[in-house]
């Protein structure tokens, strides 16, 4: 195999790798997952086996159980020490006592077997609840299908996830419903496992565990990160799990779930060998990568200058914000031509907006998949005086500056959370700048023998000696 | 609690004294008291005739009002007034053996039961009750000039003593009671039970125990059978025909013990006949209800019976007070008669 570790393979491209896992191990099942017929694979190896391990499987808590068990044999003992201890009575009417008795020795027999077994009954099963049981663990127990293979989800959380499909559901919603499908067609001994590919890790399931009602829950519990993913660090830790649970290949399943979209994963780069080895543990599957998404991303939003001045000595012109924008285009066979930018200044709680400013166009060419815009957005003395930073306000004791908030917002596409981006510049009436130079023509200037701690002294303190001279640039 | 006379009666009081003697005076004389008549049995003093007065007649019994009328000395004359044998039948079969602990006042457990240990302190057996009342029915019976006997039987006749009416009489039907042997059969092996033969000869056994006790009877006699009556009803029914038939009156005390009237058992326990039916282990709660029932089937048998050949019954319960008990029950008799009359 192309993947065994010799001499340069140590790493290889994902892209490869995951041409080798369709290509070597269940490229059939991976192509169409709906009809993957996992359950029905899981059973051609049946085992009817029950390992320790297996039962101590059944419950979270298996003390109580054997506890629970041992106790069984406390009202047996009882009742075995009240037949050899009872107390001995003459008895004067026992002609009408052993009447009684003959008439109604059956029902009295059978209602003493019934309370030994309900009393037995009672500690047992207060013993198994107490334990906590796994209740599809019990099939198993009973050879019913005690398959014990165990398998490994991996599901792909990253924001490439929360892409809405022609279906209105977004991916991820269909990486659960596969996973939630491949756990209910298991069977009643086999063991599940779950790992997120995004950083940190939320809501995985490891070790694996037989309570795949459980398993269930916390997939249902999954929603898709803002961030990456981290593939590479998810297979590490199913390869951990795989050493640990120490299982034979054909008995493990991992099962990538991902849409493995442009950008979804980070397929340009090499996985270490410890994630390429992954398929000696165990058999290794992938779902169809699905098509991409028309989806524009702003991957870029920045002021040039993180700090504006507006000019506050009267001369009342507007001013210009300089940015960068960069667009990033995924799907590139989709007939996208052009994205529209809507940019605006906003308030710092982002509910309203302050100016908005001409709309931008991005003209796509074919293949192109970045784009970048270098724009000024002028904000108008206007937007200035509501900011209190117009020429008007230039007096002492009222604001001398602003921070806006600049959002730059893209039509809605597959992936809505990369289509609007915000930025901070924050706007100053004027800057006050101290020069100090050894030929100051105040000559206020620190010793050239002095250290450099008396240059910091002596501009941190405030002398009226210095005159300063004030100035505005724009 | 005050010292009454009536609380001399108190089963738990008799219990104590160990003198059978001294239990029956006690009770006569609670009665006595208690009552302010005595108790007759219905055969009082009645007139039987005129006769014409001879010299040597005790004058006292000359009827004045006839003197007047006529100027004739007659006398009155009297029926007998020893005109009925009293027989005091007492069972001390093994199950007579049974009773309750009574020596522990204070317990508010129900009382636990005994058997086979006479004369035990505290100790209150059913045949301690039956021996106690006939002690006490023939004081009150030698007190009227009656003749009583006694006859102790169980399975067959153990014991009798010969019918009398003189003033130490009473002593020697005390000591027979008190001298009689209550022993119950024990049987270690598990539960056994009475073939139909043996049921046959149970019957054809009471039968002719009634046989020997009313045969020497000369004249019309009253017998008081005291027995817890664990017997079948139909040689209880053989016995009492006989007995009809010879036009002997009949009274029939059924004495049980309250334990046995209420099989108060809660924990599991090892019952053991005292009439060599066996051991029976058992947990009582679970059969408690068929008991009760077939005791109950059993009391309203012989009661039943006993009624249907006019006789008196009555059920006792050993732990209730004995004086009254019997009190209330010889007057009800004794309205019963003077109805009759």
């Amino acid at each position: 195999m192309p993947n065994d570790g010799d001499g340069a393979g140590d790493t290889m491209p994902a892209r490869d790798w995951f041409a080798i896992c369709h290509s070597s191990l269940v490229l059939r099942h991976s192509l169409d997952i709906p009809s993957l017929g996992i359950r029905h694979s899981f059973r051609t190896h049946p085992t009817f086996m029950t390992t320790s391990a297996q039962v101590s499987g059944f419950f979270t808590t298996p003390g109580f159980a054997a506890a629970g068990a041992a106790a069984v044999s406390i009202p047996i003992v009882i009742h075995l020490l009240t037949r050899m201890r009872r107390r001995p009575v003459q008895w004067g009417a026992m002609k009408f006592l052993v009447e009684a008795f003959r008439r109604h020795r059956t029902r009295l027999q059978l209602e003493q077997w019934i309370l030994l077994l309900v009393r037995c009954l009672v500690l047992l099963i207060l013993g198994l609840a107490l334990a906590g049981p796994l209740l599809g663990g019990c099939a198993s127990t009973m050879g019913i299908d005690a398959t014990g293979r165990t398998l490994y989800l991996v599901m792909d959380d990253a924001l490439s996830e929360r892409a809405i499909g022609a279906d209105s559901k977004d991916r991820f919603e269909r990486q659960r419903q596969l996973a939630i499908r491949l756990i209910d067609s298991l069977g009643s001994a086999d063991q599940v496992a779950l790992f997120t590919t995004s950083r940190p890790n939320e809501g995985v399931v490891d070790p694996p565990t037989i309570d795949r009602a459980a398993v269930r829950r916390t997939i249902e519990g999954l929603e898709p990160k803002h961030g990456r993913s981290d593939l590479v660090g998810a297979l590490r830790d199913v390869r951990a799990s795989l050493v640990e649970k120490g299982q034979p290949a054909d008995r493990a399943f991992v099962v990538l779930l991902s849409d493995f979209s442009k950008g979804s994963l980070p397929v340009d780069q090499a996985l270490p060998e410890q994630a390429t080895k992954l398929d000696q543990l165990a058999r290794v599957l992938a779902v169809k990568p699905m098509a991409s998404l028309p989806n524009v991303q702003i991957s870029k939003f920045q002021p040039r200058r993180h700090m504006i001045l507006t000019g506050g000595l009267g001369d009342g012109g507007p001013v210009r914000i300089p940015i960068d924008l960069e667009l990033q285009r995924f799907a590139d066979d989709t007939p996208t031509r052009a994205t529209s930018i809507e940019l605006a200044l906003v308030t710092d709680d982002l509910s309203k907006p302050l100016a908005v400013f001409p709309k931008q166009e991005v003209r796509w060419n074919e293949g192109e998949a970045k784009a970048t815009l270098r724009a000024d957005l002028i904000v108008n003395p206007e937007t200035l005086d509501a900011l209190n930073l117009g020429p008007g306000n230039l007096s002492v004791g009222k604001s001398s500056g602003a921070t806006v908030v600049l959002r730059a917002r893209i039509e809605p596409d597959a992936l809505l959370e990369d289509n609007e981006r915000f930025a901070v510049v924050e706007l100053r009436q004027r800057l006050r700048v101290g020069i100090i130079s050894e030929t100051s023509s105040s000559g206020c200037h620190p010793r050239r023998t002095s250290a450099r701690s008396s240059w910091w002294t002596f501009t941190r303190s405030a002398s009226t000696r210095i005159s300063l001279r004030h100035s505005t640039r724009r | 609690m005050p010292t009454t006379t009536t609380n001399y009666l108190d089963p738990r009081t008799l219990a104590a004294v160990a003198s059978l003697e001294l239990r029956s005076r006690m009770i006569v004389e609670g009665m006595m008291t208690g009552m302010h008549r005595s108790p007759y049995f219905g055969y009082s003093v009645e007139f039987a005739q005129h006769r014409q007065y001879a010299p040597g007649d005790d004058i006292r019994h000359l009827d004045w009002k006839v003197f007047g009328r006529n100027d004739k000395l007659y006398l009155k004359q009297y029926q007998k007034e020893t005109n009925l044998d009293l027989v005091l039948m007492v069972d001390v079969s093994g199950s007579m053996a049974f009773g309750t602990d009574l020596g522990n006042k204070k317990s508010q457990s129900p009382p636990t039961p005994v058997g086979g240990s006479p004369g035990a302190p505290g100790s209150w057996r059913k045949y301690d009750w039956s021996a106690t009342v006939a002690a006490t029915l023939a004081h009150m019976a030698l007190k009227q000039q009656d003749r009583v006997s006694v006859v102790l039987f169980a399975d067959e006749l153990r014991a009798t003593t010969r019918s009398g009416n003189a003033r130490d009489h009473w002593r020697t039907i005390v000591d027979a009671l008190g001298s009689a042997k209550v022993d119950p059969i024990e049987n270690d092996t598990s539960l056994t039970s009475a073939s139909p033969e043996e049921v046959k000869a149970r019957a054809t056994r009471l039968t002719r125990l009634f046989d020997q006790v009313t045969s020497p009877l000369r004249q019309r006699s009253l017998l008081v059978l005291i027995s817890d009556m664990f017997v079948e009803p139909a040689a209880l029914e053989h016995g009492l025909a006989r007995a009809h038939h010879r036009r002997h009156d009949m009274v029939v005390l059924q004495v049980l013990d309250h334990a046995e009237l209420t099989f108060p058992f809660r924990s599991p326990s090892e019952f053991l006949g005292l009439e060599g039916e066996g051991r029976l282990p058992l947990d009582p709660p679970a059969l408690r209800e068929a008991y009760l029932e077939a005791i109950n089937a059993h009391l309203d048998a012989v009661k039943e019976m006993t009624r249907k050949f006019g006789f008196d019954y009555l059920l006792v319960d050993t732990s209730e007070n004995l004086g009254p008990t019997l009190s209330h029950f010889l007057a009800r008799r004794a309205a019963i008669i003077d109805k009759k009359k």
